[in-house]
């Protein structure tokens, strides 16, 4: 009789426990690991904690670019790849045409209207029109044809008909810009 | 000379006499030197001049009716005041028309303008223009093409002199240089240099020299750039809210008033459109509108920059040490404002998070002097503001801000995320 009384208490607080799972699995933590829990507290702490260490930031600090253009390295005449640094000292002529910020110089082609080839010179200082003269000379010389220019004063540009980006370069880094 | 005598005297010392053809002659010179207006024996008296000035009414009223009897239109010629004035005065007195245009518009300037001169210097129009390079405010409309156009020219007076005396420094001063550039500066340019001045006391003299970066304040003028910035800056912000309700919108006019044909009517198909009273507005202005745009961020650099360069250019930038003053009290920074003749308006720029007490404090009540910090420098309070005064330290974070621009890589994302270098 109390075997049987015991097993149906058994069976009860099984069913009861089974319903409780049920229902609610989220807090309810079974026994068996509790102990278990108990047990290793004392033991393993170290596992479980969370560590921080900046050694290892190094890692993600490289990646990290940065944002200003770098200087180039110092170059006697014409670097491997065919660039040129301008001169130390600029040179003595009326007007200055700085580099690019990548340290190019700033003539650019462009082509509208499907076949309207222009060559621009940009980030001119000083007097413009010396720049014309000069720049019509050399491709007088150059082409035989005297080429149409426009000089615009407000963004101090220069405009020429025709593609001549890869002359006009060359020109000016021989003149030291 | 022959003919009989007939008393009639113009003055104390001369005779006069009828010749035969009726013109009155002098007969004989009497007296003094003073009355005789160079009249010889023999000359012929053709005309006279009358000023009715120094006669009495009666005088006046006389020889009036005297000249009313022979005959008035031809030969005599009133003239009231206002003729007199720009009338050539005497007969005597004619002269080359450049001449006379001079003596024209010097007595018109003298009369009307020279009156309102804050300076003391006599009122004469002549005299170089201090700060400018024209010269040509004296020239009439008839001298070379050397003149500015009428439209320009101002009278030298009006430059206020006591701004005009504060010169930009020599190079051979001899005050020290408070701070050197940070950044390089390129090659063919040279820093340009300013006085270094202190807020302390009214009347202090300047401390030092301060160099300033020819790329951020000494950039070539592009006021296209400047009008672009400040468009922006007005616009960016706007959001019109004016809204009106179309036809469907309105209330009602689901329904179609009367029947299409028979009542004699106009046709209509709701009591809401907008042919009707009380319909809805066809094209009117719908909901919210947003006039947001970005000018590209190089441009608004540039639109600083050249705000900064205006300013120092027009000789209304002031940079100052700090901006610590001895009293929280407003009249002091406007006495100091007018004794160092600043300007109407004046916009103080300082860095950092927390500004000292006692000029928050006394530019609190004043409308026209504010203070604000570095990071809210912008192109409009610049230009409404008259006069910009600046820290060494607010010159220093522009510079190192605005300069990065013109080195840096293209956006690669946000500048938000982090970079290893950014100013």
């Amino acid at each position: 009789m109390s075997l049987s009384f015991i097993h149906r208490s058994a069976m009860l607080c099984r069913g009861f426990r089974a319903s409780l799972n049920l229902y609610d699995h989220t807090t309810r933590i079974p026994n068996t690991t509790i102990w278990l829990r108990t047990l290793c507290s004392s033991v393993g702490e170290a596992n479980t904690r969370i560590l921080q260490s900046t050694e290892e930031y190094k890692f993600v600090e490289r990646l990290i670019p940065p944002s200003r253009v770098p200087i180039p390295p110092k170059h006697d005449g014409p670097s491997p790849s065919g660039w040129t640094p301008p001169s130390e000292v600029p040179p003595a002529l009326p007007y200055m045409i700085r580099r690019s910020r990548m340290h190019n110089v700033p003539v650019y082609t462009d082509l509208t209207h499907g076949s309207r080839k222009t060559t621009l010179v940009r980030k001119v200082e000083g007097d413009i029109w010396a720049l014309e003269k000069d720049v019509k000379e050399y491709l007088q010389q150059l082409t035989g044809k005297d080429l149409p220019t426009q000089v615009n004063e407000v963004t101090m540009t220069l405009r020429v008909k025709g593609h001549f980006d890869t002359e006009l370069k060359k020109w000016l880094v021989e003149k030291g810009f | 000379m022959p003919g009989h005598r007939r008393g009639r005297s113009l003055s104390e010392g001369l005779m006069l006499e009828e010749s035969e053809k009726g013109g009155l002659v002098v007969s004989s010179v009497i007296g003094g030197s003073s009355g005789n207006h160079g009249l010889k024996e023999g000359d012929e008296i053709v005309g006279a001049t009358i000023n009715f000035d120094q006669l009495s009414k009666d005088d006046v009223l006389k020889i009036l009716k005297l000249m009313d009897d022979n005959g008035f239109d031809k030969k005599v010629q009133v003239l009231t005041k206002n003729n007199l004035s720009k009338s050539m005065g005497t007969l005597d007195s004619i002269k080359a028309p450049e001449e006379m245009l001079k003596d024209s518009y010097n007595s018109l300037y003298n009369a009307k303008i020279n009156r309102f001169m804050k300076d003391d210097s006599p009122g004469q129009p002549a005299g170089a223009w201090e700060r400018g390079s024209h010269n040509g405010q004296l020239a009439s409309s008839f001298s070379g093409e050397d003149a500015l156009p009428s439209n320009l020219r101002i009278p030298s007076n009006l430059v206020d002199r006591a701004r005009a005396e504060r010169p930009p420094p020599p190079s051979d001063s001899s005050l020290p240089v408070l701070r050197r550039c940070d950044a390089a500066v390129p090659v063919h340019l040279s820093p340009v240099q300013t006085w270094v001045e202190t807020l302390e006391r009214r009347d202090s003299k300047q401390l030092g020299l301060v160099d300033l970066h020819p790329d951020v304040f000494a950039v070539p003028t592009r006021i296209d750039i400047l009008h672009e910035v400040e468009l922006w800056q007005r616009n960016f912000k706007r959001i019109s809210r004016a809204h009106t309700k179309v036809r469907s919108e309105v209330r009602g006019g689901g329904k179609k008033p009367w029947r299409q044909k028979g009542s004699g009517k106009a046709r209509h198909g709701s009591i809401r459109s907008p042919i009707w009273r009380g319909g809805g507005v066809s094209h009117g202005p719908r909901g919210p509108t947003s006039f947001y745009y970005m000018l590209p961020m190089r441009v608004r650099v540039q639109g600083l920059k050249i705000a900064l360069s205006s300013k120092l250019a027009q000789d209304y930038l002031h940079v100052v040490d700090t901006l610590n003053i001895p009293t929280p009290d407003p009249q002091y920074l406007m006495d100091l404002i007018r004794y160092r003749h600043w300007g109407e308006s004046v916009l103080i720029v300082d860095v950092g998070e927390e500004l000292p007490e006692n000029i928050l404090q006394a530019t609190e009540s004043l409308k026209t002097v504010n203070v604000i910090p570095a990071i809210g420098l912008n192109v409009h309070s610049m230009l409404k503001h008259e006069v910009l005064v600046l820290t060494l330290e607010a010159v220093k974070f522009l510079e190192n801000k605005l300069l990065w621009h013109d080195e840096r890589f293209t956006l690669l994302y946000p500048f938000k995320l982090p970079y290893t270098d950014l100013p």
